[in-house]
């Protein structure tokens, strides 16, 4: 060991994957240094440290002198979008954990026609292009005289956020001895208990993964939202979006690190029980 | 002490089961069973692997169905009563305990799922653990116990519930040979003690022998022969059942009948006296020997035969020597002396002809089985 980490292959691939994490996380570290910048025209020259930023998120006062209430946007509104992320998110992945779970335990637990088509079938909204699926979904709410609303972005990420906890479940299901819900209903257990203590605290660490997941892809989804909110529904990325469009403010910045840290926690979890084994 | 009746408990009545798979087309698993397990008896169902015999056991408790025929309970009919009614209980191959509860909550799950109470329930797996052997261990977690130890608990899980039937699945298979040995004695005293029925498949004779009151030995979805160890062991119907169980010399020949006197004449090789009653003369015959029926020195009263053959190998086994030879056509042929008799005393050494005696009742003769 001690002579492969002097050679030079071995130094190559550290200074390699240091470079790599660099490439990754570069962008994120400036902008979470920009988000406590006091410099409110130029966030490329640094001024001071403030909290101002994070303060006008919220509608506060800020603390520094050089303040242009142009830059602050209303505070009432962005709560009020990231109220309508939250509903979406929550209601979206909650929908798709039960239907991508009911799914990977009927693909892992019965044989029927055409289980191989179906099986590739559920991959497909994950392989098409997001821009496809956002047109698609668009026109099919237009044409069945669906009124485009909150409900509308829940039902668009539901059908491919399915696809996620499917694939999530399914491994986790792949990796379960299925004599267990055998030998269950050996001792006495009809097929519902044998569900409830058995199957599901198994499958469990798989099933709260794949809802993370879910949640999280829900939360910062941009391009099929866009298609299929209606002109007075936003959700936070559509926000940001927005914003941005009228300049980079500070705001963004502090938005943006906001969304990072609870993304992370969110990703974490759901990284941590997707691998947990018992 | 446990009673082993005559009374009938389980019936299995012609059942048959046929399935398609893609590698190896259409497989029968059970051609036409019919059985009859006795109350508080010890069956084992042996037999090389595919044989059927656990198809059978799981079309017993219920995760398979039959496509023809019926399986009885006590007279009543089984094959509209879903697994989790059945009152059998299974001891998976492989145990299969629940890896997310502990060792308490694995033996009390069928008793929680029957709604009985906390407090009895506590008391019921605390004794069944105890005639297991596994006190102090209720708060472990099955990846924490040894092979064997996971054994005992699901054997305890199965046994709590009292079933009427207590189903065996190739049940140690997994353990060590030597804590496999002893877990065969500790099998045979737990049923003495509990006196449940065991229905225990297995594809390991000896296995069979050790624990079994009765052996249904198995083949290509058919029950060959049903008996007592001794029965099956001493008198073989065929050639695959003899072959199965112990070791054996089987010979074919066609059986020749003189005066009062009877032999099975060998293809180009010896003839063996036999007693052949049931048989005619001219009768296509499998004869058998069984490797404890030879003696080196002839035998203690003159009736009998003997055959000669040359020594290739010298197998040393503790108790026993094998002695492995041939016939002078050819044929292998295993012989056993005891040990304490002294192969050093008799100087035997490979390439030496010696004979060996056997006495008149020792042959076994069976019916040839068309090839």
């Amino acid at each position: 060991m001690s002579k492969r980490r002097f050679s030079s292959g071995w130094t190559a691939l550290h200074i390699y994957g240091a470079a790599f994490l660099i490439f990754l996380y570069a962008p994120l570290a400036l902008i979470t240094v920009y988000s406590f910048n006091s410099n409110a025209l130029n966030m490329a020259v640094w001024t001071g440290f403030t909290f101002d930023w994070y303060r006008t998120l919220f509608g506060m006062q800020p603390a520094g002198a050089a303040f242009d209430a142009a830059f602050t946007e209303n505070p009432d509104r962005l709560l009020g979008v990231l109220r309508n992320s939250l509903i979406v998110a929550l209601s979206a992945s909650a929908i798709s954990t039960v239907i991508g779970t009911a799914t990977a335990l009927a693909t892992a637990r019965y044989d029927f026609i055409g289980k191989r088509i179906y099986q590739a079938l559920l991959f497909m909204p994950m392989i098409m292009p997001d821009i496809v699926l956002g047109i698609a979904l668009l026109i099919f709410f237009v044409g069945v005289g669906f009124k485009l609303s909150l409900a509308t972005i829940i039902i668009g990420h539901c059908t491919f956020l399915s696809s996620y906890v499917y694939i999530i479940v399914a491994a986790r299901l792949a990796g379960m001895d299925n004599t267990l819900e055998v030998a269950s209903a050996d001792l006495g257990a009809g097929p519902v208990t044998t569900f409830r203590r058995v199957t599901l605290p198994l499958i469990m660490p798989g099933v709260i993964g794949g809802f993370l997941l879910a949640f999280i892809i829900s939360l910062d989804d941009v391009v099929i939202t866009y298609f299929i909110a209606g002109v007075d529904t936003q959700t936070l990325p559509l926000f940001i979006l927005a914003m941005v469009r009228r300049g980079i403010r500070p705001q963004i910045n502090a938005l943006a690190v906001l969304l990072i840290m609870f993304s992370f926690v969110v990703a974490s979890a759901g990284l941590y029980f997707r691998s947990r084994r018992n | 002490m446990r009673q082993v009746s005559e009374q009938e408990v389980l019936r299995v009545d012609g059942a048959r089961k046929t399935f398609r798979t893609p590698e190896s087309g259409v497989v029968t698993p059970l051609d036409g069973i019919t059985l009859s397990i006795r109350n508080n008896e010890f069956l084992t169902l042996l037999g090389p692997s595919g044989c059927g015999k656990t198809t059978l056991l799981k079309t017993i408790a219920g995760f398979e169905e039959l496509d023809e025929g019926e399986i009885f309970l006590e007279g009543r009919a089984m094959s509209a009563v879903p697994a989790h009614r059945r009152p059998f209980n299974t001891v998976f191959q492989n145990y299969a305990l629940f890896p997310h509860m502990t060792v308490a909550g694995n033996v009390g799950y069928g008793l929680q799922v029957a709604g009985v109470k906390r407090g009895e329930e506590t008391a019921r797996v605390t004794d069944v653990l105890r005639l297991v052997g596994l006190s102090g261990l209720e708060r472990r977690k099955p990846a924490q116990l040894s092979g064997g130890q996971q054994q005992r608990v699901a054997l305890a899980r199965a046994l709590i519930n009292r079933p009427r039937v207590l189903l065996l699945d190739e049940s140690l298979s997994a353990l060590d040979r030597k804590l496999r040995q002893s877990m065969q004695i500790e099998l045979k005293n737990l049923q003495n003690t509990v006196g449940i029925t065991f229905i225990f498949v297995t594809h390991d004779q000896e296995e069979a022998l050790t624990m079994s009151d009765r052996i249904a030995v198995m083949d290509k979805g058919r029950i060959l022969q049903l008996g007592t160890p001794a029965e099956i062991y001493d008198t073989p119907k065929n050639r695959f059942v003899a072959g199965f169980i112990g070791t054996s010399n089987i010979f074919s020949g066609t059986l020749a009948k003189d005066g009062g006197t009877s032999r099975v004449e060998i293809e180009s090789g010896p003839a063996i006296a036999v007693t052949a009653d049931g048989f005619a003369a001219g009768d296509k015959v499998d004869v058998m020997l069984r490797p404890e029926h030879f003696a080196l020195a002839s035998g203690r009263n003159g009736a009998g035969g003997s055959l000669e053959a040359v020594i290739e190998n010298i197998v040393f086994v503790g108790t026993d020597l094998h002695l492995h030879g041939r016939l002078a056509n050819g044929l292998p042929v295993v012989a056993l002396e005891r040990h304490a008799r002294g192969a050093g005393a008799l100087s035997l050494a490979p390439g030496q002809t010696v004979t060996l005696h056997y006495q008149a009742t020792a042959p076994h003769l069976m019916k040839s089985q068309a090839v």
